[in-house]
């Protein structure tokens, strides 16, 4: 049952609503692929997202961390930002294996960087820039 | 969580992902109660090193490395496939088990274990971490499977392990009663270790490491 | 009361001992900065495994130096947050456990907390209230400290850290990692005029900063050089980069001392090392009639004395906890009361 949506962004707050919308209709467990050029508004998506399931606080890219977590009521969002992974196999220094529990949703930014060592998408999202803003590109690959 | 006296059982458990940090400790204290035991009366620690969730493990490990050396004991670092092997002993009375836990990612922990003549659960070849339908095959027959990996791969690793397969027994949990009795028999050998060696084993795809590269500089 | 330390809220393990009679006895700090240099940023799993087997060790060599025997603890503290939640639970884990197998306290004591109680570890130490600016890897921030467990959160930074934008600036450079002071080294031959960067939300009101704007004004800056450039150019960026810095940390600290009315000001965290830091934040001190306090070094990153301290004060003060191992990657200042 893949499904594929296309939409027009004109600015950030179109990125999170996108993200927001999404965000409502997923339960974990759940892999999510971001794909796009630095500054093509990944961390703009994952804020919108983590925003409309409760999260308050800040949300930045992980790249200092490669990876952050947010805790919420019934399930866990792991954001990662595969960027600087210099061998896919240090994957397993990330310990992916913890992450992938049964109330995780995980966000992975630069997916790939990890080549095919990553778990199969549930949701392929690809962020491109158009001349008039930027357009994204939603797949849903089965449960 | 489990406490033998002089091979007496003590036994706690709760299933509670998430929540075992909360409780454990807890848990201890009334065991010891219940024992009428109290702490400077113990004389080792045997913990759960792994394979299994790193967090779970480092929690495990960090509070058997507390108490032992707060209390001056020795620590005997137990595996939990071994656990599930004699687990699977104790309830079935198989005396050759192939052990494995669902590792994620497609993979399973596994580990080849027969029963020796002190009736402890031990380790043939070495641990791992594969792809269910790459795991090391026994060259005997009559193998019992047992392990979350059994219920999660049960068709690939029944169909890998073939005819040499009497049964699988499916999804079992290692026990801290378990880990008791192989760490029981360990501290009999002399095989235990200093506190600060409390570490947990983690165990690494090794067919999947590859030589270190370096893809791109930034 | 005398308090073993523990703290393992990111990349290093720092365990002390703190007695409330005599002052600090020990302090051991073990940094896993290479073994992350090569990921280029602080890997989680890697900072837990690595914890699990540093802290008792380095424990057994801190109360071996402190010549004390464990028996004689009388409380354990320990980081419960704000930080990386893997690595702070296997502080939580040994240091609960270690406390219930002596039968002696043990708490939980917040990161942020043990930064700005840090200075008290000195001989001459601020008197409450005080300023303190802490710029660090994970956090930057302006907090106006009352008392114990009275904390006003002025501002903070609402992306990147200070330390953290150094780091990445340093990364873009080529100056490895963790780079900030391979950066603040080179910024030293560079010309302060050559790059003017943008000083973020210097003209808007409040204490909060920015600084991930900052560092895509380097990136586009970097970017537009031609190759052979690069080399002669890069301590000129390096040092654009440290004077934008420096000038947004000093304006809006010196603001905040004037909102706050206190002539106290503490410096603390990694990026107080900083040399330009210090001489400016000194001038600008001069200039306010301000006094201001620098702790030690190796009590401005992350150390085992500031918890032990912080812990030591609490538990004097009667304050206790259940046998709970808990931890938190997010604990915010603001929620934290006086003890009982």
């Amino acid at each position: 049952m893949e499904q594929m949506l296309t939409q027009n962004l004109n600015n950030s707050q179109e990125t999170e609503a996108c993200a927001a919308e999404l965000a409502c209709q997923l339960v974990p467990p759940c892999v999510i692929y971001l794909h796009g050029e630095l500054g093509a508004g990944k961390t703009t998506f994952v804020r919108g997202f983590l925003r409309a399931l409760g999260h308050t606080g800040n949300v930045k890219s992980p790249t200092y961390t490669l990876l952050e977590t947010y805790p919420f009521a019934s399930m866990n969002c792991h954001h990662l930002d595969l960027y600087r992974l210099t061998d896919p196999y240090e994957l397993e220094n990330l310990g992916l294996r913890d992450l992938l529990d049964e109330q995780s949703i995980l966000l992975i930014e630069w997916p790939e960087m990890a080549q095919d060592l990553l778990p199969k998408a549930n949701i392929d999202i690809a962020l491109h820039y158009t001349p008039s803003g930027r357009q994204i590109v939603i797949q849903r690959l089965g449960s | 969580m489990a406490l033998l006296v002089d091979g007496v059982l003590y036994e706690r458990y709760q299933e509670t992902p998430r929540e075992h940090s909360k409780i454990i400790l807890p848990m201890i204290d009334e065991l010891l109660k219940e024992a009428g035991v109290n702490r400077q009366q113990l004389d080792g620690v045997a913990f759960g090193r792994g394979p299994g969730s790193f967090v779970g493990l480092r929690i495990g490990a960090g509070v058997a490395q507390g108490i032992a050396f707060a209390l001056d004991l020795p620590v005997a670092p137990v595996s939990t496939l071994a656990a599930i092997a004699q687990r699977c002993y104790r309830e079935t009375g198989a005396e050759q088990v192939l052990a494995a836990i669902d590792a994620r990612m497609q993979e399973v922990y596994w580990g080849m274990y027969c029963l020796n003549r002190d009736k402890i659960m031990t380790l043939q070849h070495e641990e791992m971490v594969c792809a269910p339908e790459k795991v090391m095959t026994p060259k005997t027959d009559d193998w019992v499977g047992a392990g979350s990996g059994w219920s999660t791969y049960a068709e690939t690793l029944e169909q890998q392990v073939s005819d040499r397969l009497r049964k699988n027994n499916g999804f079992l949990l290692p026990t801290a009663y378990d880990i008791a009795i192989i760490g029981q028999a360990l501290f009999d050998q002399n095989l235990e270790v200093p506190a600060e060696q409390a570490v947990p084993v983690y165990l690494r795809d090794k067919v999947a490491e590859k030589p270190k590269r370096t893809l791109h500089t930034h | 009361m005398r308090v073993l330390g523990i703290e393992s809220s990111c990349d290093e393990t720092g365990i002390a001992v703190y007695d409330g009679d005599f002052g600090l006895r020990a302090h051991c700090i073990y940094s896993q900065a290479n073994m992350h240099s090569e990921y280029g940023g602080v890997v989680p799993e890697l900072a837990s495994r690595d914890h699990v087997r540093k802290i008792l060790p380095l424990i057994q060599q801190t109360l071996c130096e402190a010549n004390i025997d464990k028996k004689s603890l009388d409380g354990v503290a320990f980081t419960a947050g704000p930080g990386l939640v893997g690595a702070l639970m296997v502080g939580a884990s040994v240091a609960r456990s270690f406390a219930w197998g002596l039968g002696i306290p043990a708490l939980g004591v917040n990161h942020l907390e043990g930064h700005l109680l840090a200075p008290m570890l000195e001989k001459e130490s601020p008197d409450f209230p005080f300023l303190c600016l802490l710029v660090s890897g994970g956090h930057t921030q302006i907090v106006l400290v009352k008392e114990i467990g009275r904390y006003s959160l002025l501002g903070e930074s609402i992306d990147d850290a200070v330390g953290e934008a150094f780091d990445k600036t340093a990364q873009l450079l080529g100056l490895g990692y963790p780079g900030g002071p391979a950066l603040a080294h080179i910024a030293e031959r560079g010309d302060p005029e050559r790059y003017r960067f943008p000083r973020p939300m210097l003209n808007r009101e409040g204490f909060d900063f920015s600084f991930s704007g900052l560092k895509t004004s380097v990136i586009t800056a970097y970017k537009k050089l031609p190759d052979e450039q690069v080399e002669q150019e890069k301590s000129h960026i390096a040092r654009g980069f440290e004077e934008a810095v420096v000038e947004t940390l000093v304006t809006k600290t010196q603001r905040a001392l004037e909102i706050a009315q206190v002539n106290r000001l503490v410096v603390a965290g990694g990026v107080a090392a900083n040399n330009r830091l210090r001489a400016a934040m000194i001038r600008m001190a001069d200039e306010s009639g301000v006094k201001v306090f620098f702790p030690r070094l190796e009590f401005c990153s992350d150390n085992g004395a500031m918890i032990a301290l912080a812990g030591c004060l609490r538990l004097t003060a009667g304050q206790s906890e259940n046998l709970e191992i808990r931890a938190s990657a997010r604990w915010p200042l603001m929620s934290l009361q006086p003890p009982a």
